[in-house]
Protein backbone atom coordinates (compact mmCIF):
# COMPACT_ATOMS: atom_id res chain seq x y z
CA UNK A 1 0.00 0.00 0.00
CA UNK A 2 2.76 2.45 1.00
CA UNK A 3 4.80 1.40 -2.01
CA UNK A 4 1.85 2.08 -4.27
CA UNK A 5 1.44 5.53 -2.76
CA UNK A 6 5.14 6.32 -3.18
CA UNK A 7 4.95 5.15 -6.79
CA UNK A 8 1.95 7.34 -7.39
CA UNK A 9 3.59 10.42 -5.91
CA UNK A 10 6.79 9.81 -7.87
CA UNK A 11 4.71 9.60 -11.05
CA UNK A 12 2.94 12.85 -10.19
CA UNK A 13 6.26 14.59 -9.50
CA UNK A 14 7.67 13.24 -12.79
CA UNK A 15 4.60 14.50 -14.61
CA UNK A 16 4.93 17.94 -13.03
CA UNK A 17 8.61 18.08 -13.92
CA UNK A 18 7.84 17.09 -17.49
CA UNK A 19 5.12 19.71 -17.66
CA UNK A 20 7.56 22.39 -16.56
CA UNK A 21 10.04 21.20 -19.21
CA UNK A 22 7.22 21.37 -21.76
CA UNK A 23 6.33 24.89 -20.73
CA UNK A 24 9.97 25.91 -20.89
CA UNK A 25 10.31 24.45 -24.38
CA UNK A 26 7.06 25.92 -25.61
CA UNK A 27 8.23 29.35 -24.47
CA UNK A 28 11.33 29.06 -26.70
CA UNK A 29 9.92 30.68 -29.85
CA UNK A 30 8.19 33.42 -27.84
CA UNK A 31 11.43 34.15 -25.98
CA UNK A 32 13.29 34.37 -29.28
CA UNK A 33 10.75 36.80 -30.72
CA UNK A 34 10.92 38.89 -27.55
CA UNK A 35 14.70 38.90 -27.70
CA UNK A 36 14.64 40.08 -31.32
CA UNK A 37 12.03 42.73 -30.52
CA UNK A 38 14.20 44.09 -27.73
CA UNK A 39 17.23 44.17 -30.03
CA UNK A 40 15.37 45.89 -32.84
CA UNK A 41 13.23 48.35 -30.98
CA UNK A 42 14.45 51.37 -32.90
CA UNK A 43 12.18 52.68 -35.65
CA UNK A 44 12.82 51.20 -39.08
CA UNK A 45 14.32 53.53 -41.70
CA UNK A 46 12.49 52.23 -44.68
CA UNK A 47 9.74 49.97 -43.42
CA UNK A 48 6.42 50.14 -45.18
CA UNK A 49 4.38 47.01 -45.32
CA UNK A 50 1.06 45.46 -44.51
CA UNK A 51 1.58 41.78 -43.93
CA UNK A 52 -2.00 40.92 -44.79
CA UNK A 53 -1.26 41.09 -48.52
CA UNK A 54 0.61 38.06 -49.77
CA UNK A 55 2.07 39.75 -52.87
CA UNK A 56 3.34 42.65 -50.83
CA UNK A 57 4.90 40.31 -48.29
CA UNK A 58 6.74 38.58 -51.11
CA UNK A 59 7.76 41.91 -52.67
CA UNK A 60 8.89 43.22 -49.32
CA UNK A 61 10.97 40.10 -48.65
CA UNK A 62 12.50 40.54 -52.11
CA UNK A 63 13.28 44.18 -51.39
CA UNK A 64 14.92 43.32 -48.07
CA UNK A 65 16.97 40.52 -49.68
CA UNK A 66 18.20 42.74 -52.50
CA UNK A 67 19.17 45.45 -50.03
CA UNK A 68 21.24 42.89 -48.21
CA UNK A 69 22.86 41.80 -51.50
CA UNK A 70 23.63 45.41 -52.35
CA UNK A 71 25.36 45.90 -49.01
CA UNK A 72 27.45 42.77 -49.60
CA UNK A 73 28.45 43.91 -53.08
CA UNK A 74 30.61 46.64 -51.56
CA UNK A 75 32.73 44.03 -49.76
CA UNK A 76 35.83 42.43 -51.29
CA UNK A 77 35.36 38.93 -49.98
CA UNK A 78 33.27 36.02 -51.22
CA UNK A 79 29.83 35.72 -49.64
CA UNK A 80 26.81 33.49 -49.77
CA UNK A 81 23.23 34.34 -50.71
CA UNK A 82 20.34 31.97 -50.20
CA UNK A 83 17.00 32.66 -51.80
CA UNK A 84 14.44 30.15 -50.55
CA UNK A 85 11.70 31.55 -52.74
CA UNK A 86 13.72 30.73 -55.87
CA UNK A 87 15.44 27.67 -54.32
CA UNK A 88 18.89 29.02 -55.10
CA UNK A 89 22.18 29.22 -53.25
CA UNK A 90 24.68 31.64 -54.82
CA UNK A 91 28.20 32.76 -54.17
CA UNK A 92 29.08 36.37 -54.97
CA UNK A 93 32.22 38.48 -55.12
CA UNK A 94 31.58 42.23 -55.15
CA UNK A 95 28.07 41.68 -56.44
CA UNK A 96 29.13 39.34 -59.25
CA UNK A 97 27.46 35.93 -59.08
CA UNK A 98 30.22 33.33 -59.43
CA UNK A 99 28.40 30.15 -58.45
CA UNK A 100 24.79 29.02 -58.45
CA UNK A 101 23.34 25.86 -57.04
CA UNK A 102 19.72 24.78 -57.25
CA UNK A 103 18.44 23.73 -53.85
CA UNK A 104 17.12 20.20 -54.24
CA UNK A 105 15.19 19.93 -50.98
CA UNK A 106 14.57 22.63 -48.41
CA UNK A 107 12.99 22.69 -45.03
CA UNK A 108 11.39 26.08 -44.36
CA UNK A 109 11.43 27.67 -40.94
CA UNK A 110 7.78 28.34 -39.97
CA UNK A 111 8.75 31.01 -37.44
CA UNK A 112 9.65 33.37 -40.29
CA UNK A 113 5.98 33.60 -41.26
CA UNK A 114 5.19 34.78 -37.74
CA UNK A 115 7.59 37.71 -37.77
CA UNK A 116 6.23 41.19 -38.07
CA UNK A 117 7.61 43.36 -40.84
CA UNK A 118 9.82 45.47 -38.57
CA UNK A 119 11.54 42.48 -37.00
CA UNK A 120 11.86 40.74 -40.37
CA UNK A 121 13.50 43.79 -41.89
CA UNK A 122 15.88 44.28 -38.99
CA UNK A 123 17.03 40.70 -39.14
CA UNK A 124 17.38 40.26 -42.89
CA UNK A 125 18.03 43.69 -44.43
CA UNK A 126 21.71 43.43 -43.46
CA UNK A 127 23.91 40.47 -44.32
CA UNK A 128 24.22 37.98 -41.47
CA UNK A 129 27.67 37.19 -40.13
CA UNK A 130 28.62 33.52 -39.93
CA UNK A 131 29.64 33.19 -36.29
CA UNK A 132 30.54 29.52 -36.26
CA UNK A 133 30.88 26.66 -38.71
CA UNK A 134 30.58 22.96 -38.07
CA UNK A 135 31.32 20.56 -40.93
CA UNK A 136 32.64 17.20 -42.13
CA UNK A 137 34.49 18.84 -45.05
CA UNK A 138 38.20 19.61 -44.97
CA UNK A 139 38.73 23.32 -45.68
CA UNK A 140 42.15 22.97 -47.26
CA UNK A 141 43.13 19.39 -48.11
CA UNK A 142 46.82 20.01 -47.57
CA UNK A 143 49.22 17.18 -48.38
CA UNK A 144 52.66 17.64 -46.81
CA UNK A 145 55.56 16.36 -48.87
CA UNK A 146 59.21 16.26 -47.91
CA UNK A 147 61.41 17.39 -50.81
CA UNK A 148 63.10 14.44 -52.52
CA UNK A 149 66.86 14.26 -52.39
CA UNK A 150 67.34 12.80 -55.85
CA UNK A 151 65.41 12.82 -59.17
CA UNK A 152 64.82 9.06 -58.69
CA UNK A 153 63.15 9.71 -55.34
CA UNK A 154 61.09 12.53 -56.93
CA UNK A 155 59.72 10.12 -59.51
CA UNK A 156 58.31 7.97 -56.70
CA UNK A 157 56.43 10.88 -55.05
CA UNK A 158 52.81 10.00 -55.73
CA UNK A 159 49.76 11.44 -54.00
CA UNK A 160 46.01 11.20 -54.45
CA UNK A 161 44.43 14.44 -55.76
CA UNK A 162 41.73 15.88 -53.52
CA UNK A 163 38.90 15.51 -56.02
CA UNK A 164 39.34 11.76 -55.90
CA UNK A 165 38.79 11.69 -52.14
CA UNK A 166 35.04 12.00 -51.73
CA UNK A 167 34.47 12.86 -48.09
CA UNK A 168 30.83 13.20 -47.03
CA UNK A 169 29.66 16.82 -47.17
CA UNK A 170 27.59 18.08 -44.24
CA UNK A 171 27.78 21.66 -43.12
CA UNK A 172 26.13 23.83 -40.46
CA UNK A 173 26.48 27.61 -40.49
CA UNK A 174 25.62 29.38 -37.23
CA UNK A 175 24.55 32.90 -38.08
CA UNK A 176 23.88 36.06 -36.14
CA UNK A 177 20.60 36.30 -34.24
CA UNK A 178 20.68 32.60 -33.38
CA UNK A 179 19.82 31.41 -36.90
CA UNK A 180 21.23 28.22 -38.39
CA UNK A 181 21.63 26.87 -41.91
CA UNK A 182 22.24 23.14 -42.21
CA UNK A 183 23.43 21.77 -45.55
CA UNK A 184 23.02 18.09 -46.27
CA UNK A 185 24.27 16.27 -49.35
CA UNK A 186 21.54 15.16 -51.71
CA UNK A 187 23.46 12.92 -54.08
CA UNK A 188 25.76 9.88 -54.13
CA UNK A 189 24.74 8.80 -50.64
CA UNK A 190 26.69 5.71 -49.65
CA UNK A 191 26.35 3.94 -46.29
CA UNK A 192 29.40 5.73 -44.81
CA UNK A 193 27.80 9.01 -45.98
CA UNK A 194 24.54 8.15 -44.22
CA UNK A 195 26.37 7.28 -41.01
CA UNK A 196 28.45 10.45 -41.17
CA UNK A 197 25.23 12.44 -41.75
CA UNK A 198 23.51 10.86 -38.76
CA UNK A 199 26.59 11.38 -36.59
CA UNK A 200 26.77 15.02 -37.71
CA UNK A 201 23.06 15.51 -36.98
CA UNK A 202 23.39 14.04 -33.50
CA UNK A 203 26.35 16.29 -32.84
CA UNK A 204 24.15 19.32 -33.63
CA UNK A 205 21.30 17.84 -31.59
CA UNK A 206 23.67 17.37 -28.67
CA UNK A 207 24.48 21.08 -28.79
CA UNK A 208 20.77 21.95 -28.84
CA UNK A 209 20.02 19.64 -25.90
CA UNK A 210 22.94 21.11 -23.95
CA UNK A 211 21.60 24.63 -24.53
CA UNK A 212 18.12 23.56 -23.41
CA UNK A 213 19.37 21.77 -20.29
CA UNK A 214 21.55 24.73 -19.41
CA UNK A 215 18.54 27.04 -19.65
CA UNK A 216 16.51 24.59 -17.58
CA UNK A 217 19.05 24.17 -14.81
CA UNK A 218 20.08 27.80 -14.57
CA UNK A 219 16.47 29.07 -14.73
CA UNK A 220 17.35 31.14 -17.78
CA UNK A 221 14.80 31.58 -20.58
CA UNK A 222 15.18 28.93 -23.28
CA UNK A 223 15.54 30.40 -26.76
CA UNK A 224 14.25 28.52 -29.79
CA UNK A 225 16.76 27.63 -32.52
CA UNK A 226 15.41 28.49 -35.99
CA UNK A 227 16.96 26.25 -38.61
CA UNK A 228 16.76 25.72 -42.36
CA UNK A 229 17.81 22.41 -43.85
CA UNK A 230 19.13 22.68 -47.39
CA UNK A 231 19.92 19.68 -49.57
CA UNK A 232 22.50 20.33 -52.30
CA UNK A 233 24.82 18.17 -54.40
CA UNK A 234 27.89 17.10 -52.45
CA UNK A 235 30.35 18.97 -54.68
CA UNK A 236 28.35 22.17 -54.36
CA UNK A 237 28.42 22.08 -50.55
CA UNK A 238 32.17 21.54 -50.72
CA UNK A 239 32.61 24.43 -53.18
CA UNK A 240 30.54 26.76 -50.98
CA UNK A 241 32.38 25.86 -47.78
CA UNK A 242 35.84 26.14 -49.32
CA UNK A 243 35.00 29.47 -50.93
CA UNK A 244 33.80 31.16 -47.75
CA UNK A 245 36.40 33.35 -46.02
CA UNK A 246 36.79 33.64 -42.23
CA UNK A 247 34.42 36.55 -41.64
CA UNK A 248 31.86 35.53 -44.23
CA UNK A 249 28.36 36.93 -44.50
CA UNK A 250 25.11 35.47 -45.74
CA UNK A 251 22.22 37.27 -47.41
CA UNK A 252 19.06 35.32 -46.68
CA UNK A 253 15.58 35.39 -48.12
CA UNK A 254 13.65 32.91 -46.02
CA UNK A 255 10.16 33.51 -47.42
CA UNK B 1 9.08 -4.83 -4.82
CA UNK B 2 7.59 -4.79 -8.27
CA UNK B 3 8.15 -1.80 -10.49
CA UNK B 4 5.33 -2.77 -12.83
CA UNK B 5 2.46 -0.28 -12.84
CA UNK B 6 -0.57 -2.23 -11.81
CA UNK B 7 -3.23 0.22 -10.66
CA UNK B 8 -5.42 2.12 -13.13
CA UNK B 9 -4.19 5.49 -11.85
CA UNK B 10 -0.55 4.35 -12.09
CA UNK B 11 -0.96 3.11 -15.63
CA UNK B 12 -2.70 6.34 -16.63
CA UNK B 13 0.10 8.46 -15.16
CA UNK B 14 2.78 6.29 -16.72
CA UNK B 15 1.12 6.61 -20.14
CA UNK B 16 0.88 10.37 -19.68
CA UNK B 17 4.58 10.56 -18.81
CA UNK B 18 5.47 8.54 -21.88
CA UNK B 19 3.30 10.70 -24.16
CA UNK B 20 4.65 13.91 -22.66
CA UNK B 21 8.24 12.75 -23.07
CA UNK B 22 7.68 11.58 -26.62
CA UNK B 23 5.93 14.78 -27.62
CA UNK B 24 8.67 16.94 -26.11
CA UNK B 25 10.39 16.62 -29.47
CA UNK B 26 7.46 18.42 -31.11
CA UNK B 27 7.07 21.12 -28.46
CA UNK B 28 9.02 23.75 -30.41
CA UNK B 29 7.24 23.32 -33.76
CA UNK B 30 3.92 23.19 -31.93
CA UNK B 31 4.70 26.45 -30.17
CA UNK B 32 5.67 28.07 -33.46
CA UNK B 33 2.46 26.81 -35.03
CA UNK B 34 0.42 28.22 -32.15
CA UNK B 35 1.94 31.68 -32.51
CA UNK B 36 -0.37 34.20 -34.18
CA UNK B 37 0.35 34.97 -37.82
CA UNK B 38 2.11 38.22 -38.53
CA UNK B 39 -0.88 39.80 -40.24
CA UNK B 40 -1.94 40.82 -36.75
CA UNK B 41 0.95 43.22 -36.64
CA UNK B 42 2.05 46.34 -38.46
CA UNK B 43 -1.33 47.47 -39.63
CA UNK B 44 -0.18 50.96 -38.88
CA UNK B 45 2.59 50.73 -41.48
CA UNK B 46 1.56 51.91 -44.93
CA UNK B 47 2.09 49.76 -47.96
CA UNK B 48 2.66 50.91 -51.45
CA UNK B 49 3.20 48.11 -53.93
CA UNK B 50 4.37 50.49 -56.65
CA UNK B 51 6.93 52.04 -54.33
CA UNK B 52 8.29 48.61 -53.48
CA UNK B 53 8.47 47.61 -57.15
CA UNK B 54 10.33 50.81 -57.98
CA UNK B 55 12.74 50.30 -55.09
CA UNK B 56 13.43 46.72 -56.19
CA UNK B 57 14.01 47.80 -59.80
CA UNK B 58 16.45 50.47 -58.63
CA UNK B 59 18.44 47.92 -56.58
CA UNK B 60 18.37 45.44 -59.48
CA UNK B 61 19.91 48.09 -61.72
CA UNK B 62 22.65 48.79 -59.19
CA UNK B 63 23.36 45.07 -58.83
CA UNK B 64 23.44 44.55 -62.61
CA UNK B 65 26.01 47.31 -62.94
CA UNK B 66 28.35 45.26 -60.70
CA UNK B 67 28.53 42.47 -63.30
CA UNK B 68 31.21 43.14 -65.95
CA UNK B 69 29.60 43.78 -69.31
CA UNK B 70 32.57 42.36 -71.21
CA UNK B 71 34.14 38.89 -70.91
CA UNK B 72 35.33 37.61 -67.55
CA UNK B 73 36.52 34.31 -66.15
CA UNK B 74 35.19 32.42 -63.11
CA UNK B 75 37.28 29.55 -61.72
CA UNK B 76 35.88 27.00 -59.30
CA UNK B 77 38.96 25.56 -57.59
CA UNK B 78 36.95 23.00 -55.60
CA UNK B 79 35.46 21.44 -58.73
CA UNK B 80 38.34 22.38 -61.10
CA UNK B 81 35.97 23.99 -63.56
CA UNK B 82 35.96 27.34 -65.29
CA UNK B 83 33.24 29.54 -66.74
CA UNK B 84 33.94 32.10 -69.42
CA UNK B 85 31.18 34.68 -69.13
CA UNK B 86 30.10 37.75 -71.04
CA UNK B 87 27.82 39.81 -68.84
CA UNK B 88 25.24 37.32 -67.61
CA UNK B 89 25.71 35.04 -70.61
CA UNK B 90 27.72 31.82 -70.38
CA UNK B 91 30.24 31.55 -73.22
CA UNK B 92 32.08 28.37 -72.21
CA UNK B 93 32.18 25.94 -69.31
CA UNK B 94 34.83 23.26 -69.08
CA UNK B 95 37.43 21.54 -66.95
CA UNK B 96 40.62 23.17 -65.73
CA UNK B 97 43.28 22.33 -63.17
CA UNK B 98 44.07 24.34 -60.07
CA UNK B 99 46.42 24.13 -57.08
CA UNK B 100 47.17 20.72 -55.57
CA UNK B 101 47.33 21.90 -51.93
CA UNK B 102 50.71 20.22 -51.63
CA UNK B 103 53.00 21.74 -49.03
CA UNK B 104 56.53 21.02 -50.16
CA UNK B 105 59.18 21.12 -47.45
CA UNK B 106 62.85 21.31 -48.30
CA UNK B 107 65.73 20.14 -46.13
CA UNK B 108 66.72 23.73 -45.24
CA UNK B 109 63.27 24.42 -43.66
CA UNK B 110 62.00 26.30 -46.73
CA UNK B 111 58.45 25.46 -47.73
CA UNK B 112 56.06 26.14 -50.58
CA UNK B 113 52.28 25.83 -50.65
CA UNK B 114 50.83 24.98 -54.07
CA UNK B 115 47.42 26.55 -53.81
CA UNK B 116 45.43 28.76 -56.19
CA UNK B 117 44.58 32.10 -54.57
CA UNK B 118 40.90 33.04 -54.17
CA UNK B 119 39.23 36.36 -54.84
CA UNK B 120 38.99 38.95 -57.58
CA UNK B 121 41.93 39.37 -59.99
CA UNK B 122 42.68 41.17 -63.25
CA UNK B 123 44.53 40.09 -66.37
CA UNK B 124 47.77 42.01 -65.95
CA UNK B 125 49.69 40.74 -68.96
CA UNK B 126 49.28 38.39 -71.91
CA UNK B 127 52.05 36.45 -73.62
CA UNK B 128 52.19 34.41 -76.82
CA UNK B 129 54.50 31.38 -76.84
CA UNK B 130 55.49 31.88 -73.20
CA UNK B 131 58.74 30.59 -71.77
CA UNK B 132 58.61 29.20 -68.26
CA UNK B 133 61.25 30.55 -65.94
CA UNK B 134 61.39 27.78 -63.40
CA UNK B 135 61.27 28.95 -59.80
CA UNK B 136 63.29 27.32 -56.98
CA UNK B 137 60.51 24.91 -56.01
CA UNK B 138 60.55 23.31 -59.46
CA UNK B 139 64.12 22.11 -58.78
CA UNK B 140 63.46 21.19 -55.14
CA UNK B 141 60.41 19.18 -56.21
CA UNK B 142 62.44 17.32 -58.81
CA UNK B 143 65.23 16.53 -56.36
CA UNK B 144 67.71 18.73 -58.24
CA UNK B 145 70.12 21.38 -56.94
CA UNK B 146 68.86 24.98 -57.25
CA UNK B 147 70.76 26.80 -60.05
CA UNK B 148 71.65 30.53 -60.10
CA UNK B 149 68.79 32.95 -60.90
CA UNK B 150 69.37 33.37 -64.64
CA UNK B 151 70.87 29.98 -65.31
CA UNK B 152 69.95 28.46 -68.67
CA UNK B 153 68.43 25.41 -66.94
CA UNK B 154 65.71 27.67 -65.51
CA UNK B 155 64.19 28.41 -68.92
CA UNK B 156 61.86 25.87 -70.43
CA UNK B 157 60.11 26.27 -73.77
CA UNK B 158 56.71 24.92 -74.80
CA UNK B 159 55.52 23.65 -71.42
CA UNK B 160 52.99 26.47 -70.80
CA UNK B 161 51.15 26.03 -74.09
CA UNK B 162 50.67 28.67 -76.77
CA UNK B 163 49.57 31.47 -74.47
CA UNK B 164 49.76 32.64 -70.88
CA UNK B 165 47.79 35.29 -69.00
CA UNK B 166 49.17 36.71 -65.76
CA UNK B 167 46.90 37.53 -62.81
CA UNK B 168 49.75 38.74 -60.60
CA UNK B 169 52.14 37.37 -57.95
CA UNK B 170 53.50 34.82 -60.42
CA UNK B 171 50.14 33.13 -60.97
CA UNK B 172 49.30 32.39 -64.60
CA UNK B 173 46.51 30.97 -66.68
CA UNK B 174 48.29 28.73 -69.17
CA UNK B 175 48.18 25.51 -71.16
CA UNK B 176 49.57 22.13 -70.26
CA UNK B 177 51.30 19.09 -71.68
CA UNK B 178 49.41 16.90 -69.21
CA UNK B 179 45.87 17.28 -70.56
CA UNK B 180 44.76 14.04 -68.90
CA UNK B 181 45.06 15.79 -65.53
CA UNK B 182 42.53 18.51 -66.43
CA UNK B 183 39.70 18.50 -63.87
CA UNK B 184 42.11 17.52 -61.10
CA UNK B 185 43.92 19.70 -58.56
CA UNK B 186 47.49 19.11 -59.70
CA UNK B 187 49.06 22.52 -60.37
CA UNK B 188 51.46 24.63 -58.33
CA UNK B 189 48.88 27.41 -58.02
CA UNK B 190 48.46 28.39 -61.68
CA UNK B 191 45.33 27.58 -63.66
CA UNK B 192 45.76 25.14 -66.53
CA UNK B 193 43.41 24.94 -69.52
CA UNK B 194 43.39 22.78 -72.61
CA UNK B 195 44.70 24.25 -75.88
CA UNK B 196 41.30 25.11 -77.34
CA UNK B 197 40.00 26.77 -74.17
CA UNK B 198 43.27 28.62 -73.66
CA UNK B 199 43.05 30.11 -77.15
CA UNK B 200 39.44 31.17 -76.52
CA UNK B 201 40.25 32.72 -73.15
CA UNK B 202 43.31 34.48 -74.58
CA UNK B 203 41.23 35.89 -77.43
CA UNK B 204 38.28 36.87 -75.23
CA UNK B 205 39.97 38.48 -72.24
CA UNK B 206 41.72 41.80 -72.91
CA UNK B 207 44.11 43.31 -70.37
CA UNK B 208 42.25 44.39 -67.25
CA UNK B 209 39.53 41.73 -67.59
CA UNK B 210 38.25 40.31 -64.34
CA UNK B 211 39.09 36.81 -63.12
CA UNK B 212 37.16 35.49 -60.14
CA UNK B 213 38.56 32.48 -58.31
CA UNK B 214 36.78 30.63 -55.51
Amino acid sequence: MIINKIRFYISVIALLLLSSIWIKRIQGPVNLLEMWSSLYSEPLNNGHIAQNQATVVSLYADYIFKQSLLQLSSEDSIHLAINFAESKANLYIKGVPIFTSEIIIKNDEPLMRKLNAVTYAWIFESPLLIKEISTTIIKEPIVELQAPKTPEEAAQNVYLPDTLIQNPAFLALYLENGLRLRFVQADNQTWPDYFTGIKFYFQILKGDCKAFLKALLTFQPYVYQPEWVIALPKDHIRAIYRALPKQAHVALKPI
Amino acid sequence: MSIVFTGKKDRFLFTLILIFTGLLWFADPLAVWLLPDSDQADKNINTNEDQLLKAIAAIDKKLERKIPASHYLVINSAANEFLLMKGQELVKKDKCSTGSYIKLKSENEKQWMFKTPKGEFKILSKTKNPVWKKPDWAFVEAGLPIPPINDASRFEYGVLGDYSLSIGNGYLIHGTLYQRFLGLPVTHGCVRLNDENLALVYKSLPLGSKVYIF
